[in-house]
């Protein structure tokens, strides 16, 4: 549990990077995925994982206000419930492609959030009694509390049912997962292949 | 058909245009309507240079545009307007639209959000709701989707 | 602009997006960066620094790692503000806010074809070249050698951050500099370097890339496999939702949505059959 905890900790601070704060990428799956997986000891896994969520999620671009799943949390949903509640990875990748869509829509409302409660802020900050460091500390660290909050509950909730119903599952609930998850990278690479198109030439 | 798709974004050409709408409506000219940008050579300059080299670009006042418009009609053309003003303006000139999308607006203390990125006054209100009275499509949404394609195409 | 005030803006740079909000965007992130700059300009002025930090606080959008040059441009065109006698005050503010307007959007139009649409991707596709040239099959779920596997990874993974990040940290430092350097005339930097050209490049190496690790990988895989029935349904299954997949692109819905759907179709099959 305490693991489980310093883990998510970790994630929640990674996905501070996908908008909020720097943008070094290392809060992309192929980054999440694999530090996850070597701290928790399925350092292949957690790449494999990685890399296919990070195709999966390529033709989602952050232009403009469009807020795509975080990989971040994606990808620490799909580890962690590897690791500590023995879902195979084929159906982690599905709940945790599933709950990425889920947490983008807290996003939303953070973001929504935020805005309404700018007019109010507004003369502060112009006669200078508030601080803008103070303010994006405080969003940071609100972003913080909901992906670590999110995570947290997504998991003690998906991975203790999954627990319960999998002695139940027919055999064949198995192999459909598994082929959905075998496509998913044959997919994303000729998704991969289009999103180089040079169509727009250079002059 | 000189007009295929009409849009209303106060940022006119940025990532949403160039990667979401430009691959998809596929117009050979972009027509850019506005007051301010027409008014000032830094501004047209910026506009040439964020457009991929393939699309041709014209940067008009509304009633210049409207002319224009008029007078040319053998591209397949885009128009991109900054904000809802202009399209009326350009709407009172004459131009008749079969459909508006509405990318991006404003935000100000007098408008109210209709959705994410689109703040609107109760006179634009009124002006769109016009608009799709006299029979054209009236749209929000910031890139096209499977649902915009039943509208532009 | 000395030394120590070009890394304050750099580093706070990093922080555009601290307080997103859909109503104007990135405008108090651009306030955060700015504020040591506009209160060492106005000093002890506090009516024309509160003036500057409303106008500051306006509407903001652009990418984040090529917001430098609106930026630098703006800071530039604030110093001219500070020069500027009332009379003709309003007609540079104006000015400003063409320029803020006309190089956000043009560094953002830039910006996310450069980095969000081709580095990331490309980033990504180069992560996958290092692994299957250090011997790992992502694609496959039979044990390897883990050692192998955590160092060529580790390689890769460096590779990967560091496609990204060098051109991003030179282009956000070049675009501070280059945007406060620069005037109307070179777009306030913008010109000095040929984006199209640059993305053009890294597209096709993309593309190549791309063709090297698809065909690598149905080699590794399907060169040893025993054609029988099982297999040619899989294969065929395979180009179909390819195929699909392309389609669906075209109307814009995200592959996300198909995996999805193929799953729950998949799930219902194995229960009906």
């Amino acid at each position: 549990m305490t693991l489980m905890l310093l883990l998510c900790v970790l994630a929640a601070f990674l996905e501070l990077d996908t908008t909020c704060a720097g943008q070094f990428l290392i809060s992309r799956p192929l980054v999440a995925g694999s530090v996850l997986g070597a701290l928790t000891g399925n350092f292949f896994i957690g790449l494999q994982l990685g890399v296919f969520i990070e195709l999966i999620y390529l033709d989602f671009l952050p232009i403009g206000g469009v807020v795509p799943p975080s990989g971040a949390i994606t990808a620490a949903l799909a580890v962690l419930l590897f690791h500590f509640f023995d879902v195979p990875a084929h159906f982690a990748f599905f709940f945790a492609v599933a709950l990425g869509i889920l947490f983008s829509f807290a996003q939303k409302r953070i973001r929504r959030y935020r805005g309404a409660l700018l007019p109010s802020l507004e003369q502060g900050l112009i006669k200078g009694a508030i601080a803008p460091a103070a303010l994006i500390a405080q969003s940071l660290f609100l972003e913080f509390l909901a992906a670590f909050a999110f995570l947290m509950a997504a998991l003690t909730i998906i991975g203790p049912l999954y627990t319960l119903y999998a002695p139940y599952m027919p055999n064949r609930f198995d192999i459909a997962f598994q082929f959905s998850y075998f496509i998913v990278p044959w997919v994303g690479l000729s998704v991969l292949f289009i999103s180089f198109s040079t169509k727009p030439k250079a002059d | 058909m000189p007009i295929i798709f009409t849009r209303v974004d106060n940022r006119l050409i940025h990532g949403q245009v160039v990667e979401g709408w430009l691959p998809f409506v596929k117009p050979q000219e972009i027509v850019v309507i506005s007051k301010e940008a027409a008014a000032s050579a830094l501004a047209k300059k910026m506009l040439r240079m964020s457009l991929p080299k393939n699309y041709a670009l014209e940067v008009f006042a509304p009633e210049e545009g409207a002319q224009y418009l008029a007078n040319n009609s053998a591209a397949r053309q885009m128009l991109l307007l900054e904000s809802i003003a202009d399209l009326k303006e350009l709407l009172e000139a004459g131009v008749t639209l079969k459909n508006v999308n509405i990318g991006n607006t404003n935000y100000a203390r007098d408008k109210t959000p209709h959705n994410d990125s689109v703040f609107l006054t109760r006179q634009e209100r009124a002006l769109l709701q016009t608009l799709k009275e006299t029979g054209a499509v009236v749209e929000f949404c910031a890139l096209p989707s499977s649902i915009s394609s039943r509208f532009y195409k | 602009m000395d030394k120590k005030n070009t890394l304050s803006l750099f580093l706070r740079s990093f922080l555009l997006q601290g307080f997103w909000n859909y109503a104007l965007m990135q405008n108090v992130g651009f306030f955060y960066i700015v504020l040591p700059q506009l209160k060492r300009l106005y000093g002890a002025d506090k009516a024309a620094l509160q003036r500057a930090a409303a106008r500051n606080l306006e509407a903001f959008n652009s990418q984040p790692v090529m917001s430098g040059y609106s930026i630098g441009a703006l800071l530039k065109q604030e110093a001219i503000i500070k020069k500027t006698p009332p009379a003709r005050l309003q007609e540079e503010e104006r000015e400003w806010r063409i320029i803020r307007a006309a190089s956000a959007s043009t560094a953002a139009s830039i910006g996310d074809r450069l980095f969000w649409a081709t580095l990331k991707p490309l980033s990504l596709v180069l992560y996958l070249v290092i692994l299957f040239a250090g011997g790992v099959d992502f694609l496959g779920a039979h044990a390897q050698d883990e050692g192998q596997v955590f160092f060529t990874a580790a390689l890769a993974l460096t590779g990967a951050l560091l496609i990204y990040n060098a051109p991003a940290f030179v282009v956000r430092l070049k675009g501070l500099l280059d945007g406060y350097g620069g005037d109307e005339d070179n777009f306030y930097g913008l010109i000095n370097l040929n984006w199209n050209k640059i993305i053009y490049f890294l597209k096709t190496l993309g593309q190549v890339l791309t063709i090297f690790v698809i065909f690598y990988g149905i080699y590794v895989h399907f060169s040893s496999v025993v054609i029988d029935a099982g297999v040619i349904t899989r294969f065929s299954l395979l180009l179909a939702f390819t195929v699909l997949s392309i389609f669906m692109k075209r109307l814009n819905i995200p592959n996300i949505f198909l995996y999805i759907t193929a799953t729950l179709v998949f799930a219902l099959a194995a229960i009906l059959a």
